[in-house]
């Protein structure tokens, strides 16, 4: 079955070795995700722990 | 020079294929159990009796995350030794043997579960994928999982002969590192499986067959889970993997660390293994300074996988950088969003990065009582095992299966549409399954509606989050059948070339950069034993001790649907309340 599908795979530009590289964006990309971890840690623990009442004590 | 995987070695790709084969097929039939599932237990249409429902439950779990999942991982791992290690297996008749014996195994434990649609056949197993006890199904259902079990490691075997023989020819050289991912998920799968092998061989099998009457529950609960947690990463380590190797080369980049790679699989061996009791939080009979350790053990699991996240980011960030990207964030432009084997992949890496997040909840001894064995634990499923897993798989098989057959992909711009499609679908799907879960709704239940009680949902309400289980499940099912027949298209698109050749860029960092200790396979198994013993010794000790090896008198649940469907199955269940509680 023909493609019409004539792209090349991801060619580099050009070359950055191993020295030029300082992967800021990934650093920029993690501290961003921590702050969502906090945040939702923060979420979690008001809706599940500050929203409800004690668990009842039940005396049998 | 046309230089693809099958042209270099086309005995392996056409062997390959035949296993992706297996994997795809196990994959549909599971689909379809799933979007049933999605639409029953919302009760927006029930082509099932309620009974039955968890024999397509059963099939649905069985026929995904084990037999999809483990068939993919072992296609991925015959690609990543060969490729890696240049060279054929020793014997390829032993090689077509394991692959047999998975078959046969997973064929078995079929026939056991599909038998259950059928009144007339006598043999069902409506055991749920985590077949403990007091439930039973048939004789060979548990006879058909050691033998799959078997066919894995033997298929292991065949990789480390592989290996072995590749050592004696390269004295003193690195393991690749496929080839070093390979060997080091097997080593956690050898230790992690002997405690399903023995739960079913010593205990389970014993008495299904009727040959001991009794069963310890707690015990093979346990030494399940010993090999249940573990196997998660023998779902996920095939898709590290590919990560790895595959998503730097498709941002245009190279693998920033390898040194980091092998650190964070070594890390796998060591710590998959004595956590299981995590998922047993709720056990009565072990002891919670015992789950307070295996809950320390399981938040250092997070380690490999934060180092993994840094890894496989900055990988693609090199490529970005190498494709002209600039910026702290506008790099991110400049990935190949239009490849679908990229794109397939990062959003699976974003979905894994947010269902990490509720692994946490799980793993925390507190806050895991908020949530266990409600709806939230199916959402950390799906998105773990269901989108970090597969879609990583789906993704990967657009790149693999052109390197496979030779042929080129068929309907690239369809296959974005598709693993976007996938995206959406669980982000709907679980979004429902971890809301549902945190008001309580449960799981593995056909009819989660009671009268006379009502969900308290914050913010929406159930028929909302019905909905979009029900959209999400929709979604999915016609994501996969989409994959599915890109696949079989691009199979017999013959008279067409791949677009990209078989070869991996070199990492940035390679090997050269790491001690030689991190290739020490056998000392890295040994600290895994060790701490496995310390982790389980004195809580299985305590079991037996207590319940004895073949427990207190627990009789037999078998799972058959006998008379008028959901009735009598709640008799049987009361019943057997009753007894349990006389004795």
């Amino acid at each position: 079955m023909p493609d019409a599908n004539i792209h090349e795979l991801s060619a580099p530009d050009h070359a950055i070795d191993h020295d030029e590289f300082d992967p800021l964006g990934t650093l920029t990309l993690i501290v961003l995700y921590f702050l969502a971890l906090v945040l939702m840690w923060l979420f979690t623990y008001f809706i599940e722990f500050l929203g409800n009442d004690p668990t009842p004590l039940v005396v049998i | 020079m046309r230089n693809t995987f099958v042209d270099a070695y086309p005995d392996q790709a056409r062997f390959i294929r035949r296993v992706f084969a297996t994997s795809f097929t196990a994959f549909a039939v599971g689909a379809f159990f799933g979007l049933i599932q999605a639409l029953h237990r919302t009760d927006i249409l029930r082509v099932v009796e309620s009974p039955t429902y968890y024999t397509v439950l059963t099939g649905h779990g069985v026929f995904l995350v084990l037999s999809f999942t483990i068939f993919f991982l072992v296609g991925v791992y015959q690609w990543a030794v060969t490729d890696s290690l240049e060279r054929r297996p020793v014997d390829m008749r032993f090689t077509w043997g394991w692959y047999g014996l998975m078959v046969l195994g997973t064929l078995l434990a079929a026939f056991a579960i599909l038998a259950g649609f059928v009144e007339s056949i006598d043999v069902s197993a409506n055991t749920l994928f985590t077949f403990y006890a007091p439930l039973q199904g048939h004789p060979i259902f548990y006879v058909g999982l050691v033998l799959f079990v078997v066919g894995t490691w033997l298929a292991g075997a065949d990789w480390f002969r592989s290996w072995l023989a590749w050592k004696g020819e390269h004295p003193g050289e690195r393991i690749p590192l496929p080839t070093f991912m390979v060997l080091t998920t097997m080593i956690m799968w050898y230790i992690s499986s002997i405690g399903v092998a023995v739960a079913i061989l010593a205990f389970i099998l014993p008495w299904s067959l009727g040959i001991v009457d009794s069963i310890n529950p707690t015990l093979t609960r346990t030494l399940f889970w010993y090999f249940g947690h573990p196997v998660v990463y023998f779902w996920l380590l095939p898709a590290y993997l590919l990560w790895y190797i595959l998503l730097p080369k498709l941002s245009g980049g190279r693998l920033f660390s390898d040194p980091l790679a092998r650190v964070v699989f070594i890390l796998f061996i060591l710590l998959s293994t004595p956590v299981g009791i995590h998922h047993q939080y709720l056990d009565p009979g072990i002891a919670e300074g015992f789950k307070f350790i295996v809950m320390t053990n399981t938040m250092f699991l997070l380690l490999p996988s934060f180092l993994t996240a840094f890894t496989v980011v900055a990988s693609m960030e090199h490529g970005a950088r190498q494709r002209g990207g600039t910026g702290y964030v506008g790099w991110l432009r400049a990935l190949p969003w239009r490849e679908p084997a990229f794109t397939g992949m990062a959003l699976a890496g974003l979905v894994f990065a947010f269902g990490g997040f509720t692994g946490i909840v799980n793993a925390g001894m507190n806050i895991n009582y908020l949530v266990h064995n409600s709806l939230w634990v199916p959402g950390h499923i799906h998105t773990q095992v269901g989108t970090a897993s597969a879609l990583t798989f789906m993704a990967g098989s657009y790149w693999l299966v052109p390197q496979l057959t030779g042929n080129r992909l068929v309907g690239r711009s369809i296959g974005l549409v598709q693993v976007l499609l996938w995206f959406i679908g669980i982000v709907f799907m679980t979004n429902s399954m971890y809301r549902g879960g945190l008001v309580g709704i449960p799981r593995r239940t056909a009819e989660p509606q009671y009268e006379g009680f009502q969900y308290e949902v914050a913010a929406g309400s159930v028929g909302e989050l019905n909905a979009q289980l029900a959209i999400g499940g929709i979604l999915l099912f016609i994501s996969a059948m989409l994959f599915l027949a890109l696949m079989l298209l691009t199979l017999f698109n013959r008279d067409s070339e791949p677009v990209d050749n078989r070869t991996i860029p070199a990492p940035l960092s390679g090997p050269e950069d790491s001690p030689a200790v991190l290739d020490n396979l056998k000392l890295w198994a040994a600290i895994a034993a060790v701490l496995v013993l310390l982790a389980y010794t004195i809580p299985l000790a305590s079991i037996v001790t207590r319940g004895g090896l073949f427990g207190p008198d627990i009789g037999p649940f078998p799972v058959t649907i006998e008379g008028s469907g959901s009735i009598e199955l709640v008799r049987m269940g009361l019943e057997f309340a009753l007894e349990t509680v006389s004795r």
